[in-house]
């Protein structure tokens, strides 16, 4: 396991969430499978701290979820993006593209 | 038949519903780590680990979510309030416009009170779980195109 990992911020995780689930519903295990493969440890995301995140993300309507049958064939709770959410993960991404440019233009200056 | 009994079956409350949540996600891990050949109560110490403190991760959770809870509780009181004073206006004053008013409050409170209703019932009170999500133009996790999970498909081929 790499030691340099780093803590995400909330604003953050609610983008992975919002970029997970913009390809398939999915049950919060299966949300936290996809972005521990994808960040490949490089960053700190604890699986408890996604539940918050998505409950607070429903309350804002930008994901729906609804109760189905998992691979297991257990009750699971499915995620899916609303309407809202698609917009809000296609304004989050244009606003972290140009933070990071700008914090890289910063470094690169130094 | 398995809807209507699920229809009159007690609504579960936001508790127990992250709580399931919660659990499944620690008995999904569990397994996981199972298959890799670790023993299961080491598994299950490093998925509740890997987790954080339930307890509070419950509590946030249930905050979060009875949120909504409390919106429809008002608009309950208010259409409850509607249809009281519909009615009273009904009983009690003897103009005929009045009782219009009275017939129009006691509509919108009966309405309203059914679709809080309906909408408190949502998904859960008609979800079984031996049947795959409704209403979900992809497959969730793990299933096909035709909803078979990968012990299925194994078990076909």
């Amino acid at each position: 396991m790499r030691t340099n990992r780093t803590d995400i911020m909330q604003g953050t995780l609610e983008l992975l969430i919002l970029k997970t689930l913009s390809r398939e519903p999915m049950h919060g295990y299966g949300i936290a499978q996809r972005i521990h493969q994808t960040v490949d440890d490089l960053l700190k995301v604890e699986d408890g701290s996604l539940y918050p995140a998505l409950y607070r993300m429903e309350a804002r309507g930008w994901i729906a979820s609804e109760w189905g049958a998992s691979e297991n064939n257990r009750r699971a709770k499915f995620y899916k993006l609303t309407r809202t959410g698609r917009k809000q993960l296609d304004a989050q991404s244009v606003n972290w593209e140009r933070i990071s440019r700008a914090v890289m233009r910063v470094l690169g200056a130094t | 038949m398995r809807s209507l009994q699920d229809l009159f079956r007690k609504k579960p409350t936001i508790e127990t519903e992250v709580d399931e949540e919660l659990t499944f996600h620690i008995d999904m891990q569990t397994r996981d780590y199972e298959s890799q050949g670790i023993s299961r109560e080491r598994s299950r110490t490093m998925a509740e680990t890997r987790f954080g403190n339930v307890s509070r991760i419950k509590k946030e959770c249930v905050r979060i979510g009875s949120g909504k809870t409390f919106l429809i509780w008002i608009l309950d009181a208010v259409f409850m309030m509607s249809l009281v004073t519909g009615l009273l206006l009904r009983l009690f004053v003897p103009e005929m416009h009045v009782n219009r008013v009275g017939d129009v409050m006691m509509m919108i409170g009966g309405l309203g009170i059914l679709l809080v209703y309906a909408k408190q019932c949502g998904a859960n009170a008609f979800s079984s779980t031996s049947q795959k999500p409704l209403g979900l133009n992809t497959p969730p996790v793990g299933f096909d195109e035709k909803g078979r999970t990968p012990f299925d498909r194994v078990r076909e081929d």
